[in-house]
């Protein structure tokens, strides 16, 4: 397997996390463990809070699930792109908006960044933050867009 | 230059000189005219949709600036993808938000799919509308998050 075939595995695997019957106990072979995700509303420093930050949003939407969107892959031998699509429940409060109830569906980007043994040692997400947000009422918009 | 070298430095140009300078002739240099540009909220059919697009975003946002950091481009043979950063000063209507006149800034990242020429021929956009809406007064949060 070359460096960007195991990049792509690797992406694919952190995806794979988010589910609910996946494994949390990843090692440390892939990814660094002062690893950085860096979120609009947060940044979450290491492996350990990593790990915590996933198994909330577990809680948080029911069947959670992040899904790439067709060849949206975008690979180089220390960076790679995604975009993707999450779909779950938002059965839990999340940032203090109580439970919904509601099935969303948001789309998303993240931009990662590898160290030399291609481990993921960076990850900066872009998500529909206003579109997730109005799909389980946690804001108004004040005018008509 | 190799395909490679050559889409990065066409997704630069598409970010730092196409938006940030309004230079319409590069534009049609580097995009193919049945481009698709497409946003959370719209889609745009064709590079002169586009290229409106871009003349009036730069009427609504003084200073209009996009950038984007030297290793935040991964690129592949057909396609590639950017984390940039825009910022600008908010002086006309936005989707029906009226001017805010405040300094505004947000983070992004847009997927480019290039034709056999090497033009770009498809643009998703993944933006922080959420922040860029919260800082022109465009939502009301109805939770403290």
């Amino acid at each position: 397997m070359n460096q960007l075939q195991q990049n792509k595995s690797t992406i694919i695997r952190f995806f794979e996390c988010f589910s609910n019957d996946a494994n949390l106990e990843f090692e440390e072979n892939w990814i660094h463990k002062d690893v950085q995700f860096i979120l609009s509303f947060a940044h979450v420093d290491g492996l350990t809070q990593v790990r915590n930050l996933i198994q909330k949003e577990r809680s948080v939407f029911e069947n959670l699930k992040y899904t790439i969107i067709d060849s949206g892959l975008v690979l180089e031998e220390f960076s790679g792109a995604a975009f993707w699509l999450m779909t779950g429940k938002q059965v839990v409060s999340w940032n203090g908006i109580p439970a919904t109830c509601n099935e969303i569906n948001v789309s998303g980007a993240s931009l990662f960044s590898f160290d030399v043994d291609g481990k993921i040692k960076e990850i900066r997400i872009q998500i529909d933050l206003l579109s997730l947000m109005s799909q389980i009422n946690g804001i108004t918009k004040l005018y008509n867009f | 230059m190799n395909r490679i070298e050559k889409n990065t430095e066409t997704v630069r140009q598409f970010l730092e000189v196409v938006w940030s300078s309004g230079d319409l002739k590069l534009a049609e240099e580097i995009l193919a005219p049945d481009l698709q540009f497409i946003l959370a909220f719209a889609h745009l059919d064709g590079r002169d949709a586009f290229m409106e697009l871009v003349v009036k975003n730069r009427t609504i946002f003084e200073n209009l600036t996009y950038a984007v950091a030297a290793g935040d481009i991964v690129a592949e043979e057909m396609k590639a993808a950017a984390f940039w950063q825009m910022s600008a000063k908010h002086i006309g209507t936005w989707r029906n938000v009226p001017a805010s006149d405040k300094n505004v800034g947000i983070f992004g990242m847009s997927f480019f799919r290039f034709n056999e020429e090497g033009k770009i021929n498809e643009i998703r956009v993944q933006n922080d509308v959420m922040s860029l809406m919260n800082q022109i007064g465009g939502i009301k949060k109805l939770y403290d998050f």
